[in-house]
């Protein structure tokens, strides 16, 4: 049994016309099983707008019509009067629930009869058949609220051929694409819902509300994780052992692993994007990022314990200082810790001179030092452009796109030049010293990232804001 | 929801342990649980950084029951009391032999209370004063480079050596990533560690000097070159003895004990104006007082202090981790699902459905017509197929069932050699056209063709998932001699 007073929709129609596609888009979940083959859904399915465990709507997907006329005609035999329609349609249901003949209508049938108002679903770019007639007049004689929906899922528009045989069995009738609908458009339909009913207003309203602010915060979550992750990609650097200084093959090598780590990162971001927009196994097409071998910045540097050259001064200089504290505590501290600096400068310019014989030692077969090559970050000025206009380009898609849309994510990476090449300059300048810091090898700070974050976020928002369709009404 | 006592270091470490580990759960599941948290959390009006070490105490509560061992926040602790205990014991013993060395008296030359004065109690000033002038002036650079002269510093890298997965958990967290919040963090945990170490210093040196006047004589004296009055020198001493002046006037030195307490060293030996042993002893309680209220004070209010500006500084670090901001959004957004409660059910029908074969067509088939909810043909199409229309019935739409039943009939009364029903191919194949199929085969007999004619929209052809849909749906009724055809 529905509890009437949260709003309740069913989604109803006939076979194959888009009723999942409406539902996946407007709960947002791409779990919602979609074919051009008839008869996908073949058991109702409810999805809950939950918050905090509490429902403010249901929506409740279908499975279409299969014996219209038949059921139509067992509730005219069995109707005595107008008065009678709704109790008829509830004894049919009684009289036929379990048994295969009429299990669709019965699936679809009973969450109206327990409350839920209708949401008729046609195909607009298809033209009207008789073959309707028998599905709008079952759901008339419910007596419940009801509104149509054409959905306009191909090419050729029948919507007037439509509106003559909506209207005698609909009050409202609404046009709704459930792929390309902006999210506007999405929670602007969800509003109009409470046409139906004046006590659904409030709590759809509400729902509307939180929608909008879940909106934000995920684009804000993804431009957060955005941000993270370019200036990730801008210090990482790969490092490798190179056990013959003048061996290309290794430093190649070196090149590629570096590469494909960026490339590792940048998968994980769209992952990660994809995931906040619960689209979990979402599957793209895009060129893999390139990387001019000429902007890597690679040096071989001379490694002894896993120290480097600055770091094994600066412990000689300690040791020595070491040394010389030694003579301090001597002296009964009366030499103001000069035997401390003395052992520094000794320690430190020992250590210096002394590496290039100790690299060569082993102990026990083990090399003490050796040289490895570093890899990166990459010194290219335009790269974190690059890369930012890429993650612009894949989260607007990702803001664009519905749960109906099944095809793969086409990232055209033109727009994301386009997009951060209209960058002001006044915006650009701060953005360009945050990336400069992180190639720098600079942990950035919250306000760098929070700085870089909101133009990611305002960027994928200007951009992901459509114009609503054009023929929707 | 109360906030368990753990120190602020601990929770520091656990809350980025936990974001870290966080980026490997599923996304759902966090919200769920942060949010269930954050609930709890509103009632009751908390600052950031109070939320989020609610948060990591309901966290660590849930994984106490699963979990054994200590976590990295409490080995991070333990790694600074291990720390303090051994600044502790450092400073005491170097307190004391410190003292041992400075009042060394072997019953020749008194001990020089200047000296003393200056080791004992002016070099813990002037340090003092550094750190101050240090801190006060913003000159975190210089903190920085003098860090390095921090006995703490000094310990920590023992420590690393000794005990590296010890010192691991404060490395992750306080020591390596180079955040403005984490040097903060490190420079205040060095001040305060070095404050612990001279608090323990200043006791050791009181404790060592308490012993040496209660086992051994000791004997004070002082001594110049410059040409300067005892009466002036007494000035200076009592300038000093400004703070216990009232309280402990005993311990304030006269101009007698100052005359009596100067020697000269001449030829060797040791020259005295009123050489009295006893007298000379009555300065142990001056030494005393000045590095009680010089060294042991100032320290401890030190000690206080940096501990209060190291618990800001974690305070603070809490507030900005990063992914902190993260955890708070779902802590604070409503968990907002509008996902479906269960799983999709499988369509088991469409999976065992087979093809349905193709019909020969090499000559012309007459057949009756039947148009399927108004679905029309042109007969130029039917002739195309190689069909020829023998007579056309109608069916499904506006037709009621029992005159779908009487087409049926009628047609089989004909005995046809075919069928051909005319369907639109933009609609699905519903299960009452399957069962209009079924009676028509069950009146005419198995051996007779029926041909399901798809008819396109206006100006298109028949796309092939409508072909798809119907051979598919179609194929469920294992009819060998059904075929269906786009026209």
């Amino acid at each position: 049994m529905i509890d009437t007073e949260i709003p309740t929709f069913a989604i109803v129609g006939h076979p194959n016309k888009g009723k999942s596609s409406i539902v996946s888009t407007l709960a947002q979940d791409s779990s919602v099983a979609i074919s051009p083959l008839s008869g996908t859904t073949v058991h109702t399915r409810v999805f809950p707008m939950r918050v905090d465990g509490k429902d403010l709507y249901r929506l409740i997907d279908t499975p279409g019509f299969q014996r219209a006329r038949a059921a139509m005609d067992w509730m005219q035999k069995h109707s005595r009067s107008t008065s009678d329609h709704a109790d008829t349609v509830r004894k049919f249901v009684e009289r036929h629930h379990g048994q295969d003949q009429f299990s669709a209508e019965c699936e679809l049938l009973s969450p109206i009869l327990d409350g839920a108002g209708i949401l008729y679903v046609i195909d607009g770019s298809i033209p009207y058949g008789p073959e309707y007639d028998a599905e709008m007049e079952i759901l008339r004689w419910t007596g419940q609220p009801s509104m149509a929906l054409i959905n306009q899922i191909g090419r050729s528009q029948y919507f007037e051929e439509w509106q003559q045989p909506l209207s005698q069995y609909f009050r409202i009738v609404r046009i709704f694409n459930a792929k390309t609908a902006s999210f506007e458009r999405q929670i602007q339909l969800l509003t109009g819902f409470s046409e139906l009913s004046d006590t659904w207003h409030q709590p759809l309203q509400k729902a509307a509300q939180l929608l909008n602010e879940q909106r934000q915060q995920r684009t804000g979550q993804a431009a957060r994780c955005i941000a993270e992750s370019i200036l990730s990609m801008l210090s990482v650097n790969e490092i490798l052992p190179l056990k013959d200084k003048n061996d290309h093959t290794e430093i190649e090598h070196a090149k590629e692993a570096y590469q494909r780590k960026l490339i590792k990162m940048e998968q994980k971001m769209r992952i990660e994007v994809e995931s906040l927009f619960n689209y979990p196994k979402l599957e793209r097409d895009e060129a893999a990022l390139g990387i001019d071998p000429a902007d890597l910045f690679s040096e071989r540097t001379w490694k002894l314990f896993g120290l480097s050259r600055d770091q094994l001064i600066t412990t000689g200089m300690i040791g020595g200082a070491a040394g010389g504290a030694l003579l301090d505590i001597g002296a009964g501290g009366l030499t103001m810790f000069l035997g401390s600096g003395i052992g520094a400068i000794v320690g430190g310019a020992s250590a210096w001179f002394g590496s290039q014989q100790l690299i060569d030692t082993k102990i026990l077969g083990l090399p003490m030092g050796g040289n490895q090559m570093v890899v990166g970050p990459i010194t290219n000025l335009n790269f974190p452009w690059v890369l930012l206009g890429r993650a612009i380009s894949h989260l607007r898609l990702i803001c664009q796109r519905t749960h109906a849309q099944r095809e793969l994510l086409e990232i055209e990476h033109s727009t994301g030049s386009r997009i951060v090449s209209d960058i002001p300059h006044a915006q650009r300048r701060p953005i360009q010293q945050i990336f400069t810091r992180a190639s720098k090898l600079q942990t950035p700070r919250e306000s760098e990232l929070a700085q870089l974050a909101v133009l990611i976020a305002g960027l994928a928002s200007d951009q992901a804001k459509k114009p609503d369709e054009k023929n929707e009404q | 929801m109360i906030l368990q006592k753990h120190s602020l270091l601990a929770d520091l470490i656990d809350i980025r342990e936990q974001i870290r580990r966080d980026q490997d759960l599923d996304r759902d599941q966090l919200r769920q649980r942060d949010r269930n948290i954050g609930l709890e959390c509103d009632r009751i009006q908390s600052p950031n950084s109070n939320r989020l070490q609610l948060w990591i105490n309901a966290i660590r509560k849930e994984q106490d029951q699963s979990m054994s061992g200590a976590s990295a926040g409490k080995k991070g602790q333990q790694t600074v009391n291990m720390l303090i205990s051994l600044l502790w014991m450092m400073g005491i013993i170097s307190g004391w032999f410190l003292t041992q060395a400075v009042l060394y008296y072997d019953g020749n030359q008194p001990v020089n209370i200047i000296v003393a004065l200056l080791i004992l109690v002016c070099s813990q000033l002037v340090t003092l004063m550094i750190l101050l002038v240090l801190t006060a002036g913003g000159l975190r650079g210089a903190l920085r480079t003098l860090t390095i002269f921090n006995p703490a510093s000094l310990l920590l890298n023992v420590v690393k050596k000794l005990n590296p997965e010890r010192f691991e958990s404060l490395r992750t967290t306080v020591l390596v990533a180079s955040s403005p919040a984490n040097t903060v963090i490190w420079q205040r945990l060095l001040v305060y560690l070095a404050q612990h170490f001279t608090v323990a210093l200043n006791l050791g040196i009181v404790a060592a000097l308490l012993y040496l006047v209660a086992v051994s004589d000791l004997a004070f004296g002082w001594n110049t070159t410059l040409t300067i009055e005892p009466t002036t020198v007494t000035q200076w001493f009592r300038i000093v003895a400004l703070p216990w002046q009232s309280l402990v006037p005993a311990a304030v030195p006269d101009v007698e004990l100052v005359e009596a307490s100067r020697y000269y060293r001449l030829q060797g030996q040791l020259r005295t104006e009123n050489w009295d042993a006893e007298q000379l002893g009555r300065w142990w309680i001056y030494i005393l007082l000045c590095v009680v209220v010089y060294g042991l004070v100032p320290r401890l209010i030190a000690l206080i202090l940096s501990g209060y500006f190291y618990d800001r500084a974690l305070v603070s670090a809490i507030a900005v981790s990063p992914g902190a901001s993260l955890v708070l959004s779902r802590m604070r957004s409503p968990l907002v699902d509008t996902r479906g409660e269960h799983e999709e059910p499988e369509a088991d029908h469409l999976e065992s459905a087979a093809l349905l074969s193709r019909r020969q067509s090499s000559q012309t088939l007459p057949c009756h017509i039947v148009e399927w909810a108004e679905a029309r043909i042109e007969v130029r199409k039917l002739s195309a197929l190689g069909i020829e229309p023998v007579k056309t019935f109608s069916a499904g739409g506006h037709q009621t069932l029992s005159e779908d039943q009487d087409t049926v009939q009628h047609i089989a009364a004909y005995h046809p050699k075919g069928i051909g029903i005319v369907v639109r191919s933009w609609e699905s194949p519903m299960l009452e056209f399957l069962d209009f199929v079924r009676a028509l085969r069950d009146q005419t007999g198995a051996a007779c063709p029926i041909i399901i004619l798809l008819i396109a929209t206006a100006g298109n052809p028949v796309e092939p998932h409508q072909l798809e849909s119907w051979e598919t749906k179609l194929s469920s009724l294992s009819d060998p001699a059904l075929y269906v055809e786009p026209t």
